[in-house]
């Protein structure tokens, strides 16, 4: 039992661990643009229709095609439909501006919930935003010393985590009677080699916000 | 510490800056020899430093040669906080605490007043912030130099133009000691100061680029910056100085770049983005092929600051260091 539910935590520590090194080498190589459109009276600003509507329409002109397909609207009170969609993946503190955003849908408004993500919080536009706690944060980066949120939008196949030399994930176990000549300790653990790297630069934009309610 | 548990060394040469040493297994001493000091005459000249693990961080023990004197006779002393080794950790760097900063000048390379430089040596890279009287400063990473103790430090790389007025006070937070170790992965993304009207453009960035001849670099130019021709292009780079590149395009033309007014805070930043090697241009130029990657330099390691009295050395120096582990039986 013990095993198990320690082989469940290094799962999502493994995962975890990719999501940061993904974010950090985003953060440190995705150009970006900066939200203008608040009026928190901090520069960036908090998340608006206008910075959202920018980076779609940057990403369109580039020809970044979207991750996900549209949801056909139905005939069921307070639904609307959503648009076919590049990624937006942000951090959880954001949540409560996503809110605050014209023409925000949130998932449980979609036609069919279903096909939402767990992880999904809504839409906007063209954007699906994927909420995270360990989303991506540039400490004190704003004008006014705030945190600065990077919201990596990206198109299909903008990024890649590569493996080195066919090198995937490993979870290690070492039963006590391998792991020490008292058979006192068992060892579990995992190793992985992967490099993450934008693949086209035009495909994937980091829109910076601070939050208006942090 | 004895020279059998060794586990690296080196040779560097130095240039007034400090030095970052990468050790991913970790260090628990080090030994750093200035040969260029050695071979001098001069008075007063460090040329042997020692740090080991129980040591604080930032001093160690340093050697000077009185060169001036008969027979060459050496002191020994203990090096002040800052001007000695410094172990990192690059995965945890945070940005330090905020220190107040009182005045920043309205010139090309706005010089900040503050009562206290401690932590700060010529090309550290400091985040301004909280000044409502140069807004347009605020939140972007700048290189230093010209550190005057405890009064005053400057921009090291000149904007375009002034910011437009005086900064009346607020806060600076060091973010990286320099820019070897900034950010985590690399080559970043770096911010664009200003920008040349040239047939190759001379491109000036706010820190030290670490960018190679070669070089492809994609521009993002917003409205506020002026030169909104070169937004979205890509260029090959054909020459490097520490914080400037040289591009293969035409800026004869195009409208001039400006450092964005205070007016149009807020605003969106001038980047220069690296995106691969040009492979052709390499080729044909005779150049050392780089890999075509996105390295994660996070990594433990030993920071040496520079000048003569550190173990960074002066601009010039030859510098050998010998690093090693403690181990137990």
């Amino acid at each position: 039992m013990a095993l198990n539910q320690a082989a469940e935590r290094l799962g999502v520590s493994l995962r975890q661990t990719e999501d940061q090194l993904t974010a950090n080498m985003l953060a440190a190589t995705a150009s970006f643009i900066n939200c203008v459109g608040g009026i928190d009276g901090d520069s960036p600003t908090e998340i608006t229709r206008t910075d959202v509507d920018a980076v779609v329409r940057t990403l369109l002109t580039n020809n970044a095609y979207t991750v996900l397909d549209n949801i056909e609207g139905e005939d069921r009170f307070g639904t609307a439909p959503v648009r076919d969609a590049y990624f937006a993946l942000c951090h959880t503190n954001l949540t409560g501006d996503l809110d605050a955003v014209a023409g925000f849908i949130q998932k449980n408004n979609y036609p069919s919930p279903m096909n939402a993500l767990r992880s999904e919080w809504g839409s906007i536009g063209n954007l699906r935003f994927l909420i995270s706690s360990i989303g991506s944060i540039t400490p004190n980066a704003s004008q006014l010393g705030n945190n600065v949120y990077n919201i990596f939008c990206v198109g299909m196949e903008a990024y890649a985590a590569i493996e080195q030399d066919g090198y995937s994930a490993t979870f290690i176990y070492r039963p006590p009677i391998y792991d020490g000549p008292l058979a006192l300790n068992a060892s579990v653990g995992y190793k992985f080699a992967e490099v993450p790297r934008i693949l086209n630069d035009a495909w994937v934009i980091n829109l910076r916000a601070t939050s208006a309610g942090l | 510490m004895a020279y059998d548990t060794y586990i690296s060394s080196g040779t560097f040469t130095g240039t007034g800056n400090s030095v970052f040493l990468p050790f991913p297994g970790g260090v628990d001493w080090i030994r750093v020899y200035n040969q260029t000091a050695l071979a001098q005459a001069a008075a007063n000249l460090a040329y042997e430093f020692y740090w080991q693990t129980e040591m604080p961080q930032g001093q160690g023990i340093f050697w000077t040669k009185q060169g001036a004197v008969a027979n060459d006779p050496v002191t020994v002393g203990f090096l002040a906080a800052g001007l000695g080794f410094s172990r990192y950790d690059l995965s945890m760097l945070s940005p330090g605490a905020p220190v107040i900063e009182t005045a920043i000048t309205n010139a090309v390379q706005p010089v900040v007043s503050t009562g206290s430089t401690a932590g700060l040596a010529v090309g550290t890279i400091v985040r301004l912030s909280n000044d409502a009287g140069q807004p347009n400063t605020m939140g972007i990473d700048f290189e230093i130099d010209t550190i005057v103790a405890n009064t005053s430090f400057r921009v090291r790389y000149a904007l375009a133009n002034v910011p437009g007025a005086a900064g009346t006070g607020g806060f600076y937070r060091i973010i990286a000691p320099n820019s070897q170790v900034y950010p985590l992965f690399a080559p970043p993304w770096r911010f664009i100061v200003n920008i040349s009207q040239a047939a190759n453009a001379v491109v000036t960035t706010s820190v030290s680029h670490n960018f190679l001849v070669g070089d492809n670099i994609r521009f993002n130019i917003p409205n506020a910056w002026g030169m909104t021709q070169l937004n979205g292009q890509i260029g090959t780079i054909t020459a490097v100085t520490a914080g400037t590149f040289t591009v293969n395009i035409n800026t004869t033309g195009y409208n001039a770049f400006t450092y964005a007014a205070i007016a149009a805070v807020p605003f969106s930043w001038a980047q220069a983005i690296p995106m691969s090697a040009n492979t052709s241009y390499i080729v044909q130029n005779n150049l050392y092929l780089t890999p075509d990657a996105t390295n994660n330099i996070a990594t433990y390691g030993m920071l040496l600051p520079g000048g003569a009295a550190s173990p960074g050395g002066a601009n010039a120096d030859v510098l050998y260091w010998i690093a090693g582990k403690n181990f137990s039986v």
